[in-house]
């Protein structure tokens, strides 16, 4: 059956949006690679600042160590070999920013003074209280005056790599998403008449190509299922056509017989009419199995059938029934009116609803039927509507089909991308045929 | 219902339709009922030969201004004058009506009960 042709996003570029990273995947990719840069930046710092400690405790402890001899030799403290390094006999000689500080931290040993200044600390053995070797080596920092440059080099090659690793991460993505995002693609443009084929061509034995290789499986056991489902319902009404046709001809017989009893004749008319359902039912069936079986013409817009001509030839050919109803019919259609349905199909919606407007309405009711911007409508007094009725197989108060011809009807019409309303106000059924494209509607 | 009876034509004259009382001479494009020659203009004689070539069916207007006019009436209601101008003739001057309406959509030819015809 030819599907509506409602418009779809172009299913190539969902399917990449889908397999894309999305915004917040890259947020987290890019603040993961940054604390890893900054992680390590950390490290590299830490690493600078303590080999220079080193240095200049080594440069200390050789000092001291010097120190120590000269006292062993003289029994006081020598001269220091650098003009940075100065020798204090106790605390309270100490420059008053160290005194401070090694009264607050006894153990410490680098210190921070004023003015850029910058103390080393080492205790050394000897009398009083204790004398310190203390070296201010402002001078001799390395890492201070360059950690401004070396900061901003850590900062922009982590920013460098944050950007070389997202690239990297989307090319990534991409060739291994690239398989799911056709098979997405594939999967999309499918419709129920043309489900898509030999997914799996062209895959990898990775998980893409189980996942397409499913699909196929999938969709192969749907296809024979269609295919039976259409074939049973076009054989079963194409033979059941005759044997009705044959039946309401003969009913229609025994009805011109005027020596049948009155008693007779009465059952004939329910009979006719039940005939006639069926084969507006049968008749439905066989067009849609037709339809499926054609090929579809989405997208092409059907063409416009005049409704006047049909209405008329609905109504002769059961002038009978509506007579045996007591029904009068009330029409406002303007006479050229066309709909954009194909006339079988137009035809078979007007005999369901004319049939139904008969069938359930209240006896010696009339029929209106008006064509308008809307539509067509066609309403006529009767009993309120099942509930879900034009759903399938919902049955109405009487016994009559309600439902399945209805359902079959507005299947029939979605499929050309109309639409059936039915409601039920102040008394009276109103059925509305929406077609995709506005009625044509002469002066 | 009475049976009714009429007939399409007579062997051997093809040009001769008959229908209860009712007789048209497709040769001479003429129409006579109980002998009584109808005066019709040649639309409204041309409604009644398709009626009878129908005759015991029913056409529809459309199928009837589609046989006329090919799908292009002058006018919304074409037939309306030609009707008029048909029930005047065939109609009004006799005892039944032969030309029926059915259900406002279509037209048939009913020929008389048996017993009331010439």
């Amino acid at each position: 059956m030819a599907l509506g042709s409602a418009c779809r996003p172009n299913p190539s570029a969902r399917a990449r949006e889908a397999a894309a990273a999305t915004p917040a995947d890259a947020v987290a990719g890019a603040a993961f690679t940054l604390g890893v840069s900054a992680l390590f930046g950390l490290f590299a710092m830490a690493f600078v600042y303590t080999v220079e400690d080193r240095f200049l405790e080594r440069l200390l402890e050789q000092e001291a160590q010097a120190q120590h001899a000269h006292f062993a030799r003289q029994g006081r403290w020598g001269p220091t070999d650098s003009a940075s390094i100065t020798v204090h006999t106790d605390a309270a000689s100490l420059p008053p920013e160290l005194r401070s500080v090694l009264t607050a931290e006894p153990r410490r040993r680098e210190a921070a003074g004023a003015e850029g200044r910058h103390h080393h600390l080492w205790p050394l053995q000897g009398p009083g209280g204790p004398p310190w070797l203390v070296a201010e080596v402002s001078q001799q920092l390395i890492v201070r005056p360059m950690r401004q440059e070396l900061l901003g080099w850590l900062l922009g090659w982590g920013l460098a790599v944050v950007g070389l690793s997202l690239a990297l991460a989307r090319m990534l993505a991409r060739r291994i998403s690239a398989p799911l995002a056709r098979l997405a693609a594939e999967v999309e443009l499918g419709a129920p008449g043309q489900l898509p084929q030999h997914l799996a061509v062209g895959t990898r034995d990775d998980e893409v190509g189980a996942l397409a290789r499913a699909f196929d499986s999938l969709l192969d056991r749907t296809r024979a299922f269609i295919g039976r489902e259409q074939a049973f319902t076009r054989d079963a009404s194409h033979e059941l056509r005759t044997p009705l046709a044959v039946m309401r001809m003969a009913i229609e017989r025994l009805q011109r017989d005027t020596g049948l009893p009155a008693t007779v004749q009465q059952q004939l008319a329910p009979m006719h009419a039940a005939t006639l359902l069926m084969e507006q039912t049968v008749g439905t069936l066989l067009l849609m199995a037709r339809e499926a079986d054609a090929p579809t013409l989405q997208g092409t817009p059907a063409p416009p059938t005049p409704v006047v001509p049909l209405v008329e030839q609905w109504v002769l050919a059961h002038a009978d029934w509506l007579d045996a109803q007591g029904l009068t019919l009330d029409f406002q259609l303007p006479r050229n009116a066309t709909l954009a349905l194909p006339a079988p199909v137009l035809q078979l919606a007007l005999a369901s609803l004319l049939g139904n407007a008969v069938t359930h309405g209240q006896r010696g009711g009339q029929v209106q039927m008006s064509l308008d911007a809307a539509g067509l409508r066609v309403s006529n007094p009767s009993a309120p509507l099942p509930p879900g009725v034009g759903g399938d197989y919902v049955k109405g108060q009487t016994g009559g089909g309600f439902g399945l011809g209805l359902a079959i009807v507005r299947r029939l019409l979605e499929s050309h991308g109309s639409q059936l309303e039915l409601l039920h106000a102040e008394g009276c059924t109103h059925a509305l045929i929406s077609p995709s494209t506005r009625p044509h509607l002469p002066s | 219902m009475p049976r009714a009876r009429g007939r399409r034509k007579t062997v051997g004259q093809d040009y001769l339709l008959r229908i209860g009382s009712l007789r048209i001479d497709r040769r001479v494009q003429e129409a006579h009922r109980d002998g009584q020659r109808l005066a019709l203009p040649p639309t409204a004689f041309a409604i009644l030969l398709l009626l009878a070539e129908a005759w015991p069916r029913a056409l529809t207007r459309s199928a009837l201004i589609h046989r006329l006019w090919n799908g292009e009436a002058p006018d919304s209601d074409p037939l309306r004058t030609h009707l008029y101008t048909l029930r005047q003739q065939l109609d009004r001057p006799f005892a039944t009506a032969m030309r029926v309406t059915v259900h406002g959509v279509g037209f048939r030819l009913q020929a008389e009960p048996v017993g009331q015809g010439p």
